[in-house]
């Protein structure tokens, strides 16, 4: 046996729960492997539970870790970082808990959050800039920590309780189309819900659109008054909150 | 092939979340401290600016777990080139990893896995060094592993192994002394013998740390403080390798500063004592 066949033996022995040939396998060897075997599994709960604490709380241990070696069996880690294996654990969630999709968006909320903290530095724009730019052709950038996600769910408000450890609501359905945004301001993370339409508008400039577009979006939506005033108004919130990091123009 | 690491003989602690706050607000008592380089591998935060502040205050060393200098279908390059951005941020004392593997194709199992100790895998790790020292623009340091399991096709022993390796690719050695012991412990050869086959001349710097006792193995821990049976062997290793930087490593279990600072000023006793004797 080579050394890659070797690893590649020895991987799957710890991953697959020790059910690779163990046939000739001293019982010191077999106690060794089961500190690998052991270690692998440990190391993969105790990134779970480390970056879903509110998760584990609203499910309670004995169903987070049910839900944790379920995705451990199955997703085997790909990166050098651990801090990217707990990333793939709310889609495991919305699959183990079809019925009970504010699980899924509490844990999503989490790792939402435990990326922007991480996510590449951008200060935001001065005001002074902002007296320059010809708005009729403004692209406007978006901090690297932004994500927008839909919800379902008051899944926020229960973060929000877990985390005061206060009591948390019940589940409560959101609006059709509801969405919510994680971003960092200076070292810390945070999120806000948003309708639809500042959804709509925050994913189109993040592609790229113009900010006209996204006004004359919102004028066909509102009519010129309401529209021109929504876009002005979103403008500012994101500005006021750091969100926006530049303005180019087309 | 000789080493062309410059020597750095201070005393310094691993760097925990714990005592970020302490290290940013006075000057501990400490000659360097060491990060774990992986976890500010980040795009940015306050990790970033953590180490930023850090490092404008002590000399940093970088302590790898997960370059997989054992794989045996090579590095990943764009870790290494991550790690070089840290390393040109930082300007670090060291730059070192494990003598271990971690990943094949695509799996990783973040984890220190132990590796045969063969010619093929002798080529293997030599030729992943070489390239880390090509990536990293610096020659790496080699920490010798613990481990709870050996091989029946090794033809070589650690030590052996370790000497074969500096003497081609030129990297330094992290020596870790409880892994010495653990390893010792778990595969029945003697910690002395270990110590004596090193390069010596090779070693720029020393973790101490302690270990747990498993089911029939020591495991490493780095959970509790250093037993005594390793800082006896820590006294040994001094004695051969010379004023080398020294530190505690613990990773679990994190005392209060002063309880490691009180551990390291012994390894300071121990180290003046033994090289003025």
């Amino acid at each position: 046996m080579n050394l890659a066949q070797l690893q590649r033996e020895l991987c799957e022995w710890i991953a697959a729960d020790g059910m690779a040939d163990q046939s000739g396998n001293s019982p010191r060897a077999d106690a060794g492997l089961a500190v690998y075997r052991n270690n692998y599994c440990c190391q993969l709960t105790a990134c779970l539970e480390e970056t879903f604490p509110r998760t584990r709380a609203w499910l309670g241990d004995c169903a987070f870790h049910e839900a944790a070696e379920r995705h451990i069996a199955v997703t085997r880690p790909a990166h050098w970082s651990l801090d990217a294996y707990p990333r793939q654990f709310p889609a495991t969630l919305e699959k183990v808990y079809l019925n009970d999709p504010e699980i899924a968006e509490l844990a999503w909320l989490e790792s939402d959050l435990e990326c922007a903290f991480v996510a590449a530095d951008a200060d935001p724009i001065q005001p002074g800039r902002l007296l320059t730019i010809d708005w009729d052709c403004a692209i406007i950038h978006f901090s690297p920590s932004l994500t927008v996600r839909r919800l379902t769910t008051n899944a926020p408000a229960i973060f929000s309780a877990l985390s005061a450890g206060t009591s948390p609501p019940a589940v409560e359905p959101q609006p059709t189309d509801a969405a919510i945004i994680v971003w960092r301001q200076d070292y810390v993370s945070c999120f806000r819900l948003v309708d639809r339409q500042e959804a709509d508008a925050l994913r189109a400039l993040g592609h790229g659109a113009a900010f006209a577009k996204m006004c004359a979006v919102l004028v066909a939506e509102l009519g010129q008054d309401r529209g021109t005033r929504r876009a002005g108004a979103m403008l500012g919130q994101w500005i006021s909150e750091g969100l926006v990091i530049d303005v180019t123009t087309e | 092939m000789t080493c062309a690491i410059p020597s750095f003989s201070g005393f310094g602690l691993g760097l925990r979340k714990q005592h970020y706050g302490e290290f940013l607000e006075r000057q501990v008592a400490v000659d360097f401290v060491e990060v774990i380089s992986e976890n500010f591998m980040v795009d940015g935060g306050r990790p970033r600016d953590i180490l930023r502040r850090v490092r404008e205050r002590y000399p940093v060393a970088l302590h790898g777990v997960s370059m997989s200098l054992g794989s045996a279908d090579g590095l990943d390059r764009a870790y290494l080139e991550r790690l070089r951005a840290l390393v040109d941020e930082v300007d670090p004392l060291f730059v070192s990893d494990h003598l271990s593997w971690s990943r094949i194709d695509r799996f990783h199992a973040n984890d220190l896995l132990p590796l045969p100790y063969t010619e093929e895998a002798l080529d293997c790790v030599c030729a992943n060094i070489a390239l880390a020292h090509d990536v990293l623009g610096r020659a790496v340091l080699i920490e010798n592993p613990s481990s709870y399991l050996a091989f029946d096709g090794s033809t070589m022993s650690e030590w052996q192994f370790i000497d074969a390796i500096c003497a081609r690719t030129g990297c330094g050695l992290l020596l870790d002394v409880n892994n010495v012991f653990v390893s010792a412990s778990n595969h029945g050869f003697d910690a002395l013998d270990y110590l004596a086959g090193l390069p010596a001349h090779h070693v720029r710097q020393i973790h101490l740390a302690g270990h747990s006792q498993g089911d029939g193995l020591l495991i490493d821990t780095h959970d509790q403080s250093v037993p005594e049976p390793v800082w006896q062997l820590y006294e040994q290793a001094i004695r051969l390798v010379g004023p080398v930087a020294t530190m505690i490593e613990r990773d679990d279990q994190i005392p209060p500063l002063a309880e490691l600072l009180a551990e390291l000023r012994t390894a300071r006793l121990l180290a003046s004592t033994r090289l003025a004797a």
